[in-house]
């Protein structure tokens, strides 16, 4: 049955949230968290500007330090980039991708086990990167690939102007995270039982 | 603060990051700039000089901004509101930037025809080209197919001495296709899309880059070196 690979119970959120933050306390899987966070933020900024950063960010002769300003005024709160709706979900989602990975390596590490559940994160970094900023005025990525299909105009028809992309990305973080969590079912990290009561 | 302490305070705290960034995002002059293109020569720089500008001539100042906006584009809103304005207020007004704007209908539907009410009004008296696109950007929630031009008109009447009906009736009929038509398909050569704003970056008459969205002035000034 399906619904046995779905959280559809309060216990399966809590599961979510004990295995992350059992596998989070420990320093080196937080670094890893953080850096993959910081990545996949960098790298959803920078793919809204494919032009600049070709021009300018990674090419042309600006000093290092006008580089990082332009990469750092691409990110949501810092730049203008992103309405504060939007630039809060792309948190959101970088958040969930540095915890999904930081489980999935503990998981791969410690527990020498597959990779299963790890497609949810592809799907949910692939969201991620399509959803991040205001879809309806253009996203290069989304409009890119909708253009392949002839829909470039359907994001408009979205209620909430494409931020439903992100919103999906984190269903799908969130999914990925469980079945992670759910493999890890009865393991101990760090002498604490992965269970919920 | 002003840009350049910001952007010291930033290239400060990012000296931790550079360790990592910097290999991925180089840090010589073997890079590949934009290709230098002319604003003359430029898709967007055809005829240029039709379409309203604030600041010095595009095609003399040290550093030039064409903007491709849609009045119906939330970003631009917020772009102008903030970023344009900032730029205005302080490199604009010292003859260090010219900023020029084309409407660029590709986001929701009442963005045509307040773009042709845009091109209507800029034929008659450019200031009030910028105060009714001020106004499509403060009130983008109250407007719709329905309601765009109509409530176009009475704006118009109440706020300027132009000819608000003759204005509206130039929009009804598309009296003005040709210059819209001659945007999108320059923002199209250009390689903007269906993206807005679209801000493509000259310094001395040459094109350095473009950007997507609704950047910052530390973004715009840092790019074009201010």
């Amino acid at each position: 049955m399906i619904t046995e690979r779905l959280p559809t119970r309060g216990e399966d959120l809590r599961l979510i949230g004990r295995t992350m933050r059992l596998v989070l306390s420990i320093p080196a899987y937080a670094v890893f968290a953080v850096l993959a966070a910081a990545t996949s933020l960098t790298l959803f900024s920078l793919s809204q500007n494919l032009t600049l950063t070709a021009d300018l960010i990674v090419g042309g002769s600006l000093p290092l330090a006008d580089r990082l300003v332009l990469v750092v005024e691409q990110y949501p709160f810092i730049g203008t980039n992103y309405s504060p709706v939007d630039g809060a979900a792309l948190l959101l989602v970088v958040s969930l991708v540095g915890a999904n990975l930081a489980l999935v390596v503990y998981h791969l590490r410690e527990h020498d086990l597959s990779a299963a559940g790890s497609g949810g994160s592809l799907l949910g970094v692939a969201l991620g990167v399509l959803g991040a900023g205001c879809a309806a005025c253009g996203s290069a990525i989304l409009l890119g690939v909708l253009s392949l299909f002839g829909a470039s105009g359907l994001v408009l028809l979205l209620p909430l102007g494409g931020l439903e992309l992100s919103l999906l990305a984190v269903v799908a973080l969130l999914l990925s995270t469980y079945w992670v969590a759910d493999g890890m079912r009865g393991g101990e990290i760090q002498g604490c039982p992965i269970t919920v009561d | 603060m002003t840009d350049r302490t910001r952007r010291d305070v930033i290239a400060a705290a990012g000296a931790t990051a550079s360790l990592t960034l910097a290999g991925c995002l180089g840090g010589g002059d073997s890079g590949t700039e934009a290709d230098a293109v002319a604003l003359a020569d430029h898709p967007l720089g055809e005829n240029l000089d039709d379409w309203p500008h604030l600041g010095p001539d595009p095609f003399e100042a040290p550093a030039t901004l064409v903007v491709l906006d849609d009045p119906s584009c939330s970003r631009c809103a917020a772009f102008h509101q903030n970023t344009i304005a900032e730029l205005e207020s302080e490199y604009v007004a010292r003859g260090e930037l010219a900023i020029a704007v084309r409407p660029y209908p590709v986001v929701y539907a009442w963005g045509e025809p307040a773009a042709h009410a845009l091109e209507a009004t800029q034929a008659r008296d450019d200031t009030a080209f910028w105060d009714l696109l001020d106004h499509y950007f403060a009130e983008q929630s109250s407007f719709g197919t329905d309601n765009v031009l109509a409530k176009t008109e009475t704006w118009l009447g109440d706020n300027t001495d132009l000819d608000a009906t003759a204005i509206v009736d130039d929009a009804r009929s598309e009296a003005f296709a040709d210059r819209i038509n001659a945007t999108l398909s320059a923002g199209e050569e250009a390689g903007a899309g269906d993206i807005t704003p679209a801000t493509f970056a000259f310094v001395d008459g040459t094109l350095k880059t473009s950007f997507n969205g609704s950047q910052s002035t530390a973004s715009i000034t840092t790019a074009l070196e201010l």
